[in-house]
């Protein structure tokens, strides 16, 4: 079965006044039918853009993004139109991605009032339904955004996004606003949600362990270049490539509580300017491993194991199967 | 030990003095040298209200303390003097915040914002308070100290801005300081270099923290004792390693329970233990206990009655049917 949406070699540029930014630079990934592929990365590492250019938001400059087999870039705005409804977007902060002058019953009805689909009534009951199905009142749709907290707000973006039966929603960052406890809520609809109807999520988050919780398939993202992709919960345990890794370790977790493990390893330095990026592996002006051949070659994203790529010299495969990274310098460390 | 910074009855209220609103409510906590404590809670449960108040800079007349006692060696910080507050506050008592970028002033270099509260607090030379400064900001590990000394805010990223404003709160070699989510605003791999850098600050000069978050993990890794707080109250209170591997509370199990954590999760995409409804807002508290509508242990009596805090163990927990299973330890 061929993936529901499927980018290659996807590039997308902005002329600065500096020159032009590479925000995502030849980076290939496929959406499966009702599995969740998730985006990780941090600031400025082209997470947001590409999902920007999925849905149309954003100019690709060269590459292809095949939604079920038909080519969507180069399309004009009009022909666009067409394939819209498969894919919707929710947005991380669900106080500015609502109109506050429009009620809520109307903000869902809008696509649909945009796609001309349905007469008044049958659009009615449709939001009526909608907004059931992601756990509010039908009196909530007569009120207004700044009636609702930030998770019934978040709930709201979900009923739109559902409102034309997409096949595809992106997800950016949907819970990063949240309080911790709504955060739950609203992953676990929309877990629920994907299960009912079938649909894909694009989950593009900064948090590597939301993502394991919900995704069937990851790829970490550093400089507008995918650094590691796997659908093997056996490789998110203990991720080879450099970058994944130090991510991962940054990341606060009750581990040290239950085991009194020790502190981090501190990766040093911020993200380069994508203005500017190293030559060779992106990562190799931070990486502790680097060598001579790191800060030349770019490495190429390859299958270290049942599907994981990585894309990074240093990684090699034990006689076992098992995923390595070399010894750390001590001195870097 | 004897603590160096002692909050008893602490209340805070928003409001008309006729009609107050609470939001703070009786918060009693205290910090030792060289120790961290964890103010944990959502949107709206207070904690950054307190932060606030330990350095007397809630946006009053709007939301003043009502009652309680900052203790602070020998002195009460409620009733002490103006002028006496501003001889403590960003010296011997600093906050850093959660927007580095905002907190800077954009029009001034970071290298004069960091020498004025040099000189603010002490009488030294321009010349002098300058060399500190760029000792300050190398301690930090601010790349290119030097150089980066006369730049513009805008000119720096969020993690070095936030490492400046740490540079500054460390000028006076403060005993207490305040971090009010100073990571929550940074990238993950920065996240992790400012927790370190405030870690190794602690150790160096023995500083207590009282680190203000919304993030459990992140107050586990960095502090001794933790705070949870719900709708203006303090609900847990104790060592984290006791409170963090069995709480007591409902609320605190339900945060726990909703943190994606998965360090001994195999298996297809599992649910998270979700907590019902909603924060609720000041001034829309129920009759009993705040979390009453949202507790799965409620009872009768959670709705008459609030309950207090009570000694089980070695903590604290407002919870008339708290989780024995777990606190029989």
């Amino acid at each position: 079965m061929t993936a529901l949406l499927s980018c290659r070699d996807l590039v997308v540029e902005y002329p600065t006044a500096d020159g032009v930014l590479r925000a995502v630079d030849r980076v290939s990934l496929d959406i499966e039918r009702g599995k969740t592929f998730a985006l990780v990365g941090e600031s400025g590492c082209g997470k947001s853009t590409l999902a920007r250019a999925i849905v149309g938001l954003a100019r690709v400059a060269s590459g292809s993004i095949q939604l079920e087999g038909e080519e969507l870039t180069g399309l004009s705005q009009r022909e666009l139109r067409k394939y819209r409804p498969a894919i919707q977007m929710i947005f991380q902060n669900p106080y500015g991605s609502l109109n506050p002058r429009l009620s809520v019953g109307r903000i869902v009805e809008e696509p649909m009032m945009v796609q001309r689909i349905g007469t008044p009534a049958t659009r009615r009951q449709r939001v009526l339904d909608l907004l059931d199905r992601v756990g509010l009142t039908a009196a909530a749709a007569a009120q207004y955004p700044h009636q609702f907290s930030g998770g019934q707000r978040q709930r709201v973006a979900i009923a739109r996004a559902l409102a034309l039966s997409p096949k595809l929603i992106i997800c950016d960052e949907p819970v990063s606003a949240l309080d911790v406890s709504v955060q739950a809520q609203v992953l676990n609809l929309l877990v629920e949600l994907q299960r009912e109807l079938g649909i894909s999520y694009l989950f593009i988050s900064h948090d590597l362990a939301v993502v394991r919780r919900i995704a069937h398939s990851t790829a970490v993202m550093y400089l507008g270049r995918i650094a590691a992709r796997s659908s093997s919960r056996d490789f998110w345990k203990a991720p080879a490539h450099p970058y994944v890794r130090a991510l991962k370790d940054a990341t606060p977790s009750m581990e040290a509580i239950r085991n009194g493990a020790p502190r981090h390893q501190i990766l040093e330095g911020e993200i380069p300017s994508a203005l500017n990026p190293p030559p060779g592996c992106r990562f190799s002006s931070r990486c502790r491993y680097a060598t001579d051949l790191c800060r030349d070659v770019e490495p190429p994203l390859r299958e270290v194991a049942e599907q994981s790529w990585v894309a990074c010299h240093l990684v090699s495969v034990t006689t076992e199967g098992g995923v390595v990274l070399p010894k750390a310098p001590d001195a870097a460390s | 030990m004897r603590p160096i910074l002692e909050v008893r009855g602490l209340s805070i209220e928003a409001g008309s003095e006729s009609r107050p609103i609470p939001i703070v409510q009786e918060v009693s906590f205290s910090v030792t040298a060289g120790s961290t404590l964890a103010i944990v809670g959502e949107s709206g449960c207070g904690k950054s209200m307190t932060a606030l108040s330990l350095m007397r800079i809630l946006p009053e007349p709007g939301v003043r303390i009502s009652a309680g006692e900052i203790r602070f060696d020998d002195e009460d910080l409620v009733t002490a003097s103006e002028q006496r507050m501003q001889e403590l506050r960003g010296n011997i008592i600093s906050i850093i915040f959660q927007d580095p970028i905002a907190s800077l002033n954009p029009i001034q270099t970071i290298g004069d914002q960091i020498i004025e509260v040099i000189r603010t607090h002490r009488s030294v030379s321009k010349r002098e308070a300058r060399s500190r400064a760029i000792e300050l900001l190398r301690s930090v590990r601010l790349p290119d100290a030097e150089r980066r000394i006369n730049y513009y805010a805008h000119r720096l990223s969020g993690g070095m801005c936030q490492r400046v404003m740490i540079a500054m709160a460390m000028a006076g070699a403060p005993r207490v300081l305040i971090a009010d989510e100073p990571t929550t605003a940074l990238d993950t791999t920065v996240q992790a270099q400012v927790m370190a850098l405030l870690r190794k600050a602690q150790t160096e000069t023995g500083t207590a923290i009282i680190l203000i978050t919304h993030n459990l993990a992140a107050a586990a890794e960095a502090a001794e004792n933790v705070a949870v707080m719900y709708a203006g109250r303090i609900i847990e209170h104790g060592p984290v390693r006791d409170i963090f591997l069995a709480p007591a509370h409902p609320y605190t199990k339900g945060l726990l329970g909703a943190i994606p954590d998965d360090a001994d999760r195999d298996g297809d995409v599992a649910k998270l233990t979700e907590i019902p409804g909603n924060v609720p807002r000041p001034g829309t508290l129920p009759e009993g206990c705040a979390f009453e509508p949202r507790c799965k242990n409620s009872q009768a009596r959670c709705r008459q009655e609030r309950p207090d805090l009570f000694r089980e163990g070695n903590r604290l927990v407002a919870c008339f049917y708290p989780d024995s299973g777990t606190i029989a330890q």
